[in-house]
C-alpha cells in the first residue's frame, strides 16, 4: 500500500476511485428508493385490499422488521469494521465473499456452534433470560419511527414517550446479565453500565422535549411534518437549525445510553475484561452484543427524526431512501468518533452526566420556552 | 362485538399474568427472582391501563416503575449481595397467608357488588396526553409543584447522605 | 579526578581506615570494599552527606568458582559471597561501587531498604537468586522463582541436570500449587501520603497474569475500596528465564544474542550494554564509524520502542486508531533497522570492538528520508493526543509522583525525567558518539502520566534530530576491530539510556571463555516496583493510564 516513505510520490492520485464511489453510492440509493417505491405501492391499494388489512399489516410488517433490524445489525458490525479500518489505514475484513459482504453470516455461524457454558454456581433462568430482557426494548423502539409518512409500524399518539418508556426498560436486562454468572467481573460491568444509563436519561428525556414543543404532539409523523418547509427558500426547517444545543445534548446522551465510546468503560475490552458479558458465549453472547449495534440503530434513527427532519427531502428521491440516507450519515458519525477518540473515565462519565450535561438539557429547555413563546404567538 | 371480544380476551390474559407475578413476588425463593417479578407485575398494569385507553399513563407506569423503581430494587439488592434463599415457609405459614386472603376477599366482596359500576366505555376524545398536561398545568399546578419540591428535598437528602469523605 | 579523591577523602575523614580505597583505570568508579558492620553507616552517609541518591543496582555474586582470584584486600576471602552495590550521583555524576563480604555457612547482610526503597525489590531478587538473607528487610520472599521453590539457582553449587528441574520426591511434589502466592500488601506508610478513605468496605480485585491491558503476564492484586486502590501487590516472575544463569554457561560471543533477548522491544540497548562493559575489561575502544554506526541504531530503537509505547498507550485508553498509525511509523523505522541488521527484532549487532556490517549510501538515503516524513507525522500524532480534551481528562494529574520519591525508588527513564530531574546516561556517562552530538534532554516538572507523555514525545523529536546530525557527519573507516578470541580478566559496569530507563550491566571475567557472573539491572524492573507507590489514592481505570506512562516491558522485568 505504498508505505515505505520514499514510495509516497508515487501512490496514485487520481479520479477514478471517487467516480467509482459515487457510482455505487447511486446505485446504493436507487435500491432503497425501489423498496420506498414497493412501500407506496402497497400503501396505496387502499384499506380494504389483503395487504392493508391491520392484521396481515402488522405479522408481515413485524416479521419484516425482525429481519431488517436483525440482518441490518449484523451487516452494521461489517460497516463499523470496514469504516473504522479504512480510518487506521487499512482494509477490514475481505476475505469472506466480495468485499467481506459475508463475513458477518460466517461471524454468526461460528458463534451460534460455539458451546453455551453456564457456571455450576450461575443463577441459570436469570443467565439465560436476561439477554432478552435487554435485547427486546431496542426491538421494540422501532415501533414508533416513522420511516416515511404513511409507513409506521404502530402510529401511536404517544410514540416518543413509548419510545423513553421502552428504553428504560433495559437497565434491568443489564442488572439481570451481571446477577446472573456469579461474577465479580460481571457484577462490576454491569452496575457500571446501568448507572450510566440511569444518568444519561434524564438529559435525553429533556432534549427531546424541544422537538416535542415545537411540534405540539408526542406523534412520531407530527414531529417530522412541524420540520416541513423552508426558511429562506433554501434552508430545512430541521430542528437542528435552532436548537443546536439541543441536538448535541441528544446525540451525547444517546451514545452514552448505547455504551459507544467515548462512553465505553462498561464493554471495555482492557479495563475489566468485556465487562457485563463476560461469562456469556455462544448465542446469548451474540444477542449481547448486537444489543449495541441494534440500539444504535434505533438511536440514529430518533436523532434523524427529531431533529434532521425525518424523511422530509425533496421529491425526485421518495421519503423512504431520505430518511435511509440520513439514518446513515449519523451513524457513520458515531462511527468516527469510535474511532478516533479516547475512553473516559466512568467517574468522569458521571460527572459529565449529572453535572454538566443535565443543567444544559434544564437550560435548553428554558430557551426553547423563551424561543416558542417569541415566535409562535 | 368481535373488539369487545378481542378487549375481554386480552384483558383475561394480562389479569392473570399481573396474578401469576404478584403472587411469585411474595412465593420466589430467591430475592433477585421476587424483583424481577415486581418488574413483570408493574408492566402488566400498565397494559391494563393501555385496556383503558389511557395510553400517557400506561408509559408513565413503565418509565416509572419499571424503568426507575425497579431498577432502584435491583441496585440494593445487588449492592448488598442479598443472595440466596430467604427462608422456609411452613404449611401452617401457608395456611394462615390464604386464610388471611380469603378474609380480606370476602371483606371487599360486598362493597364491590354494591357499587354502581358503569356499563359502557366512556369515549375519549383520544386527546388524553393533551389532557392530563393541560389539568395539571392550571387546575393542580400548585399540588404539581409541591411534589416536585418534595422529590427535590428528598433527592438533595440522598446525594448529602451518600457522600463520603474523600480526600483527594 | 579530584571528585573522586575528594570523595573517597570524606569517606575517610568519617570512616577512618575500616576500608579498602580504589579507583578504577578509567577513573569512572570509586570501589569501596567494608566490612558488613558498617555497611549500613556508609551508606547512610553517601546518601545523606555526599548527595548519592540513586542505587543502580545491587548484584549478588558467588566467588567460590573464581579462578584469578581478583582479591585486592584481606576483608575478602575465597568462598564468600559477594554483594556488590552500585550508587550513582546525580549531582556529581560519579559512581561508587560498594563491595560486601558475605560468609557462605551463614549468608546475612543487613537490608538498606530503609536508605533507598528501591533496595526492596533488589534484595529480595539476591535472596531469591542467591539465598542471601537481608536482617531488616521488611517483606523478603522470592520474587522471580516461585514460591514453591528449593535452592538457589545462581550458586555455583546449584545442581543443574536435565529433566531434574524441580521437585523430586512424591510427597514434596504435593507442594506444587497451581494458585499464585497470596498477596501481601505493603502499605509502607512513609510514602502513602494520598490515601485518606476511611477503608469502609474492601475489596481485593485479580488483575493478570492474562489480561489485555498488561502489557505481558505479570499479576496485581489490588486491594479496593469501592474504584479506589488502596493498595497493591505486584508478582512478577512469569517470564523469568534465568538469563543471567545461562550467561555463566555460554562463551562470550555465544552470549550476544542472548543478551538482545533481555527486553526485545529495546534490543540493541541491551546488547551494547553488554558489549560496552566487556570492552571497558578489555580496554578495547571501537572504531569511530563503529560508533556512530551505533548511535544510530541505538536512535532508531528509542523511536520505534516510543512508537509502540504511544501505541499501547492509545488502545489502553480507548483510542482504536492511534494503535495502527503509530505502527506504520514503526515499520519504517524497523525497515531500516532491517536494512542494517538484517532483523527487525532482536539485532545481535553489536560486537566487541565494533559492529557487524556496514550500511551504504541507499541506507543514509533512506534514513533521511524517513527522517523528514517522520518528523511531519510525530506533529499529527501531537495533535491527535493532545488535542483531546478526553486524554488530557485521563492522564494529567494522574499518577503523580514527586522527584524525591522517584530518587528514593530509582526510577529512571522519562519517568524520572517528568518529575524535573535532568539525569541521563547519555549526557552523564558518555557513550558511543554521544559526546560529540549535541541535543537537548527534555524535563517536565509536574510527574504524572501526561508529563511522561511529553517527556517521551519530545524525546522522538530529538532522536530523529540526533539521527539527521549522525548521518551528516558519519566518518569513514572499519567498523570491526577484529578481536579474536577473547578471556578479558576484570569486572566493569556500563551504564546505558535504554528508552524506558537505564540499563547497567556489571560483568566479572575470569581469563575463562566464559563469563563468570553478567548481572543486568534492567529499568523496567525497577520501574513497576514504583507502581504501587504511583497508584495508590487512584482508581481502578487510572492504573491502566500509569501502566501505559510506566511503559513496562516484561522481558526487561524478569529476564
Amino acid at each position: 500500500m505504498g508505505l515505505y516513505a520514499e514510495d509516497q510520490e508515487q501512490l496514485y492520485h487520481g479520479p477514478i476511485p471517487y467516480i467509482i464511489l459515487l457510482a455505487g453510492a447511486a446505485v446504493a440509493v436507487g435500491a432503497i428508493a425501489a423498496v420506498g417505491i414497493v412501500f407506496s405501492y402497497i400503501g396505496s391499494l387502499g384499506p380494504a385490499s389483503f395487504w392493508n388489512n391491520p392484521w396481515v399489516r402488522g405479522i408481515i410488517g413485524a416479521a419484516l422488521w425482525a429481519a431488517v433490524v436483525g440482518a441490518g445489525g449484523l451487516y452494521l458490525t461489517l460497516l463499523e469494521r470496514k469504516f473504522m479500518a479504512r480510518v487506521q489505514v487499512r482494509y477490514g475484513p475481505n476475505r469472506w465473499g466480495p468485499y467481506g459482504l459475508l463475513q458477518p453470516v460466517a461471524d454468526a455461524l461460528k458463534l451460534m456452534r460455539k458451546e453455551d457454558i453456564i457456571p455450576d454456581a450461575a443463577d441459570s433462568l436469570v443467565m439465560r433470560l436476561a439477554p432478552i430482557v435487554a435485547f427486546a426494548p431496542s426491538f421494540m423502539l422501532f415501533a414508533a419511527v416513522p420511516w416515511t409518512a404513511t409507513y409506521v409500524a404502530s402510529e401511536m399518539d404517544i410514540g416518543v414517550l413509548y419510545i423513553v418508556a421502552v428504553t428504560s426498560l433495559t437497565p434491568i436486562g443489564v442488572l439481570m446479565a451481571g446477577w446472573g454468572p456469579n461474577n465479580k467481573y460481571n457484577l462490576l460491568g454491569a452496575m457500571r453500565f446501568a448507572a450510566q444509563e440511569l444518568a444519561y436519561e434524564v438529559p435525553l428525556i429533556l432534549a427531546m422535549i424541544g422537538p416535542i414543543a415545537v411540534a405540539q404532539s408526542l406523534n412520531g409523523v407530527a414531529i417530522v411534518e412541524a420540520q416541513a418547509g423552508y426558511w429562506f427558500g433554501f434552508i430545512p426547517k430541521w430542528n437542528i437549525f435552532p436548537q443546536f444545543f439541543g441536538a448535541i445534548i441528544f446525540f451525547v446522551a444517546f451514545m452514552a445510553e448505547t455504551g459507544r465510546i467515548p462512553f465505553d468503560i462498561p464493554d471495555a475490552e482492557s479495563e475489566v475484561v468485556h465487562g457485563f458479558t463476560a461469562e456469556y458465549s455462544g448465542m446469548k453472547f451474540v444477542m449481547l452484543l448486537l444489543l449495541e449495534y441494534v440500539h444504535l440503530i434505533a438511536g440514529a434513527a430518533l436523532f434523524v427524526v427529531l431533529y434532521m427532519g425525518g424523511y422530509l427531502g425533496p421529491s425526485p428521491i421518495n421519503q423512504f431512501a431520505w430518511f435511509t440516507l440520513k439514518l446513515l450519515f449519523v451513524i457513520l458519525l458515531m462511527m468516527l468518533i469510535r474511532a478516533v477518540w479516547f475512553r473516559v473515565r466512568i467517574d468522569q462519565i458521571m460527572n459529565l452526566g449529572w453535572k454538566i450535561l443535565l443543567p444544559a438539557a434544564l437550560i435548553n429547555v428554558g430557551f426553547i420556552g423563551v424561543f416558542l413563546a417569541l415566535t409562535v404567538q | 362485538m368481535k373488539e369487545v371480544a378481542a378487549d375481554l380476551i386480552m384483558f383475561f390474559i394480562i389479569a392473570l399474568v399481573s396474578i401469576f407475578a404478584a403472587v411469585m413476588v411474595m412465593e420466589a425463593e430467591d430475592i433477585f427472582h421476587a424483583a424481577l417479578f415486581l418488574a413483570l407485575l408493574f408492566t402488566s398494569i400498565a397494559g391494563v391501563y393501555i385496556l383503558l385507553t389511557a395510553e400517557f399513563i400506561a408509559a408513565i407506569q413503565i418509565l416509572v416503575y419499571g424503568g426507575a423503581v425497579v431498577v432502584l430494587i435491583l441496585f440494593a439488592i445487588v449492592l448488598t449481595n442479598r443472595a440466596g434463599k430467604v427462608g422456609e415457609q411452613s404449611l401452617k405459614n401457608l395456611l394462615m397467608r390464604t386464610a388471611a386472603i380469603i378474609g380480606f376477599v370476602a371483606l371487599l366482596v360486598q362493597p364491590i357488588l354494591k357499587t354502581p359500576w358503569p356499563n359502557e366505555m366512556i369515549e375519549t376524545t383520544g386527546l388524553n396526553t393533551y389532557a392530563v398536561g393541560y389539568s395539571l398545568f392550571t387546575d393542580y399546578v400548585i399540588p404539581f409543584e409541591v411534589v416536585s419540591l418534595a422529590l427535590l428535598s428528598a433527592l438533595i437528602g440522598a446525594v448529602y447522605l451518600s457522600k463520603r469523605e474523600v480526600g483527594q | 579526578m579530584s571528585v573522586n579523591s575528594e570523595i573517597i577523602q570524606a569517606v575517610k575523614d568519617e570512616f577512618g581506615e575500616g576500608m579498602v580505597y580504589a579507583v578504577d583505570r578509567k577513573e569512572r568508579r570509586i570501589v569501596l570494599t567494608v566490612k558488613r558492620n558498617i555497611l549500613k553507616k556508609l551508606c547512610k552517609f553517601l546518601k545523606e552527606k555526599l548527595e548519592f541518591d540513586h542505587l543502580t543496582s545491587i548484584a549478588a555474586v558467588d566467588r567460590s568458582g573464581l579462578v584469578n582470584g581478583m582479591i585486592e584486600s584481606r576483608l575478602l576471602y575465597y568462598d564468600d559471597y559477594e554483594m556488590v552495590y552500585h550508587t550513582w550521583s546525580h549531582s556529581k555524576k560519579t559512581l561508587v561501587e560498594i563491595k560486601v563480604a558475605v560468609p557462605k555457612k551463614n549468608p546475612s547482610a543487613p537490608s538498606i531498604t530503609d536508605v533507598w526503597s528501591t533496595a526492596n525489590w533488589q534484595e529480595r531478587e539476591a535472596f531469591d537468586l542467591m539465598g542471601v538473607k537481608f536482617s531488616g528487610h521488611p517483606d523478603l520472599r522470592r520474587i522471580l522463582m516461585p514460591e514453591w521453590w528449593k535452592g538457589h539457582p545462581l550458586r555455583k553449587d546449584y545442581e543443574m541436570s536435565p529433566g531434574k528441574w524441580f521437585l523430586s520426591d512424591e510427597d514434596e511434589k504435593e507442594e506444587y500449587v497451581l494458585d499464585n502466592q497470596k498477596p501481601v500488601f505493603p502499605l509502607d506508610q512513609k510514602l502513602a501520603e494520598n490515601v485518606k478513605t476511611e477503608q469502609i468496605s474492601e475489596m481485593i480485585l485479580r488483575i493478570g497474569p492474562v489480561h489485555p491491558g498488561n502489557h505481558g503476564p505479570w499479576l496485581i492484586n489490588l486491594k479496593l475500596d469501592g474504584e479506589v486502590i488502596v493498595d497493591l501487590d505486584t508478582q512478577i516472575g512469569y517470564q523469568h528465564r534465568g538469563l543471567e544463569k545461562i550467561a555463566e554457561n555460554r562463551t562470550w560471543t555465544q552470549y550476544l544474542p542472548l543478551s538482545d533477548r533481555y527486553c526485545w522491544l529495546t534490543a540493541l540497548s541491551n546488547n551494547l550494554s553488554y558489549v560496552l562493559a566487556v570492552e571497558d575489561i578489555l580496554d578495547v575502544e571501537a572504531p569511530a564509524r563503529a560508533q556512530y554506526l551505533r548511535t544510530i541504531m541505538l536512535e532508531l530503537n528509542r523511536l520505534a520502542s516510543h512508537l509502540l509505547w504511544l501505541a499501547a498507550m492509545g488502545i489502553d485508553l480507548g483510542n482504536l486508531s492511534g494503535f495502527f498509525y503509530t505502527f506504520r511509523e514503526r515499520e519504517w523505522m524497523l525497515d531500516l533497522l532491517e536494512m542494517a541488521a538484517g532483523n527487525r527484532l532482536n539485532y545481535n549487532y553489536g560486537r566487541f570492538g565494533g559492529v557487524t556490517f556496514d550500511v551504504d549510501d541507499k541506507f543514509v538515503k533512506k534514513a533521511k528520508t524517513t527522517m523528514k516524513i517522520f518528523r511531519a507525522r510525530l506533529q499529527e500524532y501531537i495533535d491527535l493526543y493532545d488535542g483531546s480534551s478526553i486524554f488530557h481528562a485521563r492522564t494529567k494529574g494522574v499518577g503523580t509522583i514527586t522527584a524525591k520519591a522517584a530518587k528514593d525508588l530509582g526510577v529512571t527513564g522519562p519517568l524520572l525525567r517528568c518529575t524535573g530531574v535532568k539525569a541521563d546516561a547519555r549526557k552523564d556517562d558518555p557513550y558511543a558518539a554521544y559526546p560529540e552530538l549535541d541535543f537537548k534532554i527534555p524535563t517536565r516538572k509536574n510527574g504524572d502520566v501526561y508529563a511522561s507523555y511529553e517527556v517521551r514525545m519530545d524525546e522522538m523529536q530529538i532522536s530523529s534530530e540526533i539521527i539527521d546530525q549522525a548521518l551528516d557527519n558519519l566518518p569513514k573507516g572499519p567498523v570491526q576491530s577484529n578481536l579474536g578470541r577473547i578471556e578479558p580478566v576484570g569486572e566493569a559496569i556500563s551504564r546505558i539510556e535504554e528508552p524506558r530507563g537505564e540499563i547497567a550491566t556489571y560483568v566479572i571475567g575470569d581469563g575463562n571463555d566464559k563469563p563468570y557472573r553478567v548481572r543486568v539491572r534492567c529499568a523496567e524492573y525497577i520501574n513497576v516496583s514504583a507502581l504501587g507507590h504511583m497508584s495508590r489514592g487512584y482508581k481502578i481505570a487510572d492504573l491502566i493510564a500509569i501502566i501505559g506512562g510506566i511503559d513496562p516491558c516484561l522481558g526487561g522485568m524478569d529476564r
